[in-house]
């Protein structure tokens, strides 16, 4: 898999190949989401971090050495986004929700590495799951609605709706670790 | 709240945990209210549980992130969405944003395919976008930028400094805008609140209501109350009574607390503390009237040791020895007029000689100021070594010319002092606490 990053990261500093990156964004997306979450606290801004690194990756892919590792190139790209944020945030750093974020950081959980492993164990949680639950997922973490709108969708309250969320992101996490433990 | 969420029926027994993930759930999502956000804060903040609702957030948060990279592909699709929009007009924009030294941050909502992103977006960037033409003529009118709400003022000024560009003396306000400090000066700024920053030249910085932002250079702080100071590369909030030194170097930071404590992102500093790059370290600092062994401080990244070089007619040179308590040692040979570098293993780079400046007898002020790889003179030549410095749990001078070395000063992490006097009696009152 190293191999063919670096083959697609490569052909995409060469040729322009914009496929090419794209396979290097399927590849390394959810490590540097889940890296920028680490050192964010914050879901929303960890991702608009890593928009942000990945589109400045292709605008400065000819900064990319080939044999070296893309993900840890896209990594450093993305901390760099982060420390240009923290920069530029003051403005905002009286605001409740910084207050939230830097006291979650306080308490940063160590990095497990087992991002790819947790991800197919998620997945496969979610396919035993209800339809109706996985829907709920679906509405939120695909689509992107709110859960207000979700709430609205399968006709329960708003509270309850974020309730049923979170309960159920509680069992998957529970599911995924188990699956992990017998795996492993 | 709802009993039974799934059904939505009425209020009843929600627990703690169940609680906290609700709210970590709504603040993944960015639906928090304010109330919800301060008692989700609340929670963060108790000072026994506190850790206990963070790693209960920490797991919502990921499994958030998780469920958001296997469910969908809107982040791939938003990534592809911006790389064709790559060169087209909000390039310009930031260009011209940039040029206008306006700060708005370069991480604008982004356009994602039938999502809430989506929805939100088209009215933002059209009211985004007049905004922007109203700063722009702003701007054009007034110039290099407007001053705002006062944060703090202006206590003592040695030197210059500038906020805006415009000129500061003692008793200025200070706003939202960026303060410099030139070389060689030093300004302090007092807070309504009693807290005070000493910033020493040359450094940049921006005021906060109840804090700093440092982004280069060395600053000083006495917090009356809590004080947060923004770096590059960590947020330090510095309890109330806390004297916390800092000093930013290519945007790496290094922190010392003197007295209370202060907290950085991953840990906690005491008094007698000092943290490099998250690594923490006793903070130490030593003087020694002539040449003479230091004592052992712990390993550290950062270090410097001062002194002055007073040849004699008889001395050949002198040597200085840095080790870090195993084989990897430095050798520092000081001849009239050069020094040889040399290290006590095999090292790839060998012996390297470079010229000292002033006239070859003459005497010379030293500074060794090591930072990972980076050794600067007083001169401020830099050498970039092969490898890593030694972390200088012992520094050893040559006993034949001991005598040469004189006024020697160490310390590891930010210096414990600002370099000029300062007056101000929050300072004063618990200077003598200050030196580690």
């Amino acid at each position: 898999m190293s191999d063919d990053l670096d083959q697609w990261m490569t052909r995409a500093r060469d040729q322009g190949d914009k496929d090419a990156f794209a396979q290097v964004v399927e590849s390394c997306h959810h490590l540097i989401r889940a890296t920028m979450l680490r050192e964010t606290a914050d879901p929303e801004l960890a991702d608009e971090l890593a928009q942000e690194a990945l589109s400045r990756a292709w605008a400065k892919r000819e900064q990319y050495h080939p044999g070296t590792s893309p993900r840890a190139w896209l990594i450093t790209i993305a901390r760099s986004q982060l420390m240009e944020y923290h920069r530029r945030q003051d403005r905002d750093r009286r605001h409740l929700r910084e207050l939230v974020r830097q006291e979650l950081l306080r308490h940063q959980p160590a990095d497990d590495g087992e991002q790819a492993d947790r991800l197919g164990a998620l997945r496969a949680c979610l396919a035993e799951i209800g339809d109706e639950h996985r829907r709920l997922f679906e509405m939120v973490h695909a689509e992107g609605l709110s859960s207000d709108a979700a709430a609205e969708t399968l006709g329960i309250r708003p509270d309850a709706c974020r309730q049923r969320l979170s309960r159920l992101q509680r069992k998957l996490k529970d599911c995924a670790e188990r699956r992990m433990e017998n795996a492993g | 709240m709802d009993a039974d969420p799934t059904t939505g029926a009425g209020d009843g027994g929600q627990t703690r945990d169940e609680r906290i993930s609700e709210l970590a759930t709504g603040f993944a999502l960015g639906e928090l209210s304010d109330a919800d956000l301060r008692e989700f804060y609340d929670f963060l903040r108790d000072p026994r549980e506190g850790s206990s609702a963070a790693s209960l957030a920490w797991q919502q948060l990921g499994v958030v992130t998780d469920l958001r990279a296997g469910m969908g592909t809107a982040f791939q699709d938003t990534v592809k969405h911006r790389l064709d929009l790559e060169g087209r007009s909000d390039r310009f924009t930031r260009t011209a944003r940039s040029r206008l030294g306006n700060a708005r941050p370069s991480l604008e909502p982004v356009a994602m395919p039938e999502s809430r992103r989506q929805l939100r977006l088209a009215p933002l960037l059209l009211i985004a976008g007049a905004i922007f033409i109203a700063a722009l003529v702003f701007a054009a009118r007034h110039g290099r930028g407007t001053a705002g709400e006062t944060l703090c003022r202006v206590l003592e000024v040695e030197g210059e400094a500038s906020l805006g560009g415009g000129a500061l003396v003692a008793g200025s306000n200070v706003d939202h805008r960026q303060v410099v400090v030139p070389g060689g000066s030093q300004l302090v700024l007092a807070w309504s609140d009693g807290s005070l920053a000493v910033l020493a030249g040359p450094a940049n910085a921006v005021a906060q209501s109840a804090g700093i932002s440092l982004t280069n250079g060395g600053a000083w702080i006495v917090a009356a109350n809590q004080f947060v100071c923004g770096l590059p590369d960590d947020t330090v909030r510095a309890e109330a009574g806390c004297r916390v030194a800092l000093s930013v170097v290519d945007n790496r930071s290094v922190v010392g607390v003197s007295s209370g404590t202060a907290s950085l992102t991953s840990r906690t500093l005491k008094a007698g503390e000092a943290a490099s790059s998250s690594i923490p370290y006793a903070w130490t600092n030593w003087a020694a009237a002539d040449g003479a062994h230091a004592p052992h401080p712990e390993p550290s990244p950062d270090w410097v040791l001062d002194g002055t070089l007073a040849w004699d007619e008889h001395a050949e040179g002198a040597d200085v020895g840095i080790a870090d308590g195993s084989l990897n040692g430095l050798l520092l040979t000081l001849s009239p007029g050069t020094m040889q570098v040399t290290r006590s293993r095999a090292s790839s780079s060998g012996p390297r000689t470079v010229p000292l400046p002033g006239a070859p007898l003459g005497q010379l002020t030293l500074r060794f100021a090591a930072s990972h790889r980076h050794l600067t003179l007083a001169s401020g030549t830099m050498l970039l070594l092969q490898e890593d410095i030694p972390a200088a749990t012992a520094i050893s001078i040559g006993p034949a010319n001991a005598r040469l070395l004189q006024g020697l000063r160490f310390h590891n992490g930010p210096a414990p002092h600002p370099p000029l006097p300062v007056h101000a009696q929050a300072w004063l009152a618990g200077a003598e606490t200050s030196p580690p």
